[in-house]
C-alpha cells in the first residue's frame, strides 16, 4: 500500500507539474449532448450496479465470517501468496519488469531515432 | 468487531467506479483520464477487499495486490506516453490524439 501510494501518486504529481500548465476546461461552451449522454450513462451504470447487487445478494450478506486477528496480516498474506498463488506472484513480477522497461524506453530521448 | 456492513463498501465501490467512468467519459486531458482509470481500479480493489473480509478468505487480498501491480504498470506506461506527447508538442487532448503517427 505504501509502495503504491508513493510510486503512483508521486509520479502523477511529477507529471502534472511537468505537463500541466493549463487544466482543461471541461464544459466550455455549455454542456454538449455528449456531456449529457455521459452523465446519463454514468447514472444508469450506478443504478444498474446497485440494483443488480441488491437483487443477487439480498439477505445473503448479513452473516459475517469470523476472522482471526492475523487475518490480512503480512505473514498470512505472504504464505497465501507464495503457496496457492505463486503463479500470479511470478506473473506480477514479470508485468512490473516489462512496465519498467517500457517506461524507460518511452522516456528516453533516442527511441524515435 | 463492530464496523460498517459489507454492503456499504460495495455501494461506495460502485459510486467510486461511476465517478471514474464519468471522468473517463467527460474529461479530455489524458492525465485526468489516467487518474480516473486509477479511481476505477481502486474501486474494484475496495470491493475485492470488502468481500475478502466478509468471507474470511485471503484470496481477495491477493487479487487486490495483483490489481495494484497492474495499475502501477499502466501508470508507468501511460505517463511515459503523456511525457512523450508533451515533448513532441502534441496537444494533450484525447479528442485530437486520433492518429498513431506523430
Amino acid at each position: 500500500m505504501l509502495v503504491y501510494a508513493g510510486a503512483v501518486m508521486v509520479m502523477f504529481l511529477f507529471v502534472i507539474a511537468y505537463v500541466g500548465r493549463r487544466a482543461d476546461a471541461p464544459f466550455e461552451g455549455g454542456p454538449s449532448w455528449q456531456t449529457l449522454a455521459a452523465v446519463v450513462a454514468g447514472g444508469v451504470l450506478l443504478a444498474n450496479v446497485v440494483i443488480a447487487l441488491g437483487l443477487t445478494t439480498s439477505g445473503r450478506l448479513d452473516e459475517e465470517a469470523d476472522v482471526t486477528q492475523a487475518f490480512g496480516g503480512p505473514s498470512e498474506l505472504g504464505s497465501v501468496f507464495l503457496t496457492n498463488h505463486l503463479l500470479a506472484f511470478e506473473i506480477t513480477s514479470i508485468v512490473l519488469l516489462v512496465a519498467a522497461v517500457g517506461g524507460v524506453i518511452l522516456g528516453s530521448e533516442r527511441h524515435r531515432g | 468487531m463492530m464496523g460498517p456492513d459489507v454492503s456499504w463498501y460495495v455501494i461506495l465501490s460502485a459510486i467510486l467506479f461511476t465517478t471514474g467512468a464519468l471522468g473517463v467519459l467527460l474529461r479530455r486531458n489524458p492525465l485526468i483520464v489516467l487518474l480516473s482509470l486509477e479511481i476505477m481500479l481502486n474501486s474494484a480493489n475496495l470491493a475485492l477487499i470488502g468481500f475478502a473480509r466478509h468471507l474470511g478468505d485471503s484470496a481477495g487480498q491477493v487479487f487486490a495486490l495483483a490489481v495494484m501491480a497492474v495499475a502501477a504498470s499502466e501508470v508507468v506506461v501511460g505517463l511515459g506516453l503523456v511525457v512523450a506527447l508533451n515533448r513532441s508538442r502534441v496537444p494533450l487532448d484525447v479528442d485530437r490524439l486520433s492518429t498513431l503517427r506523430g
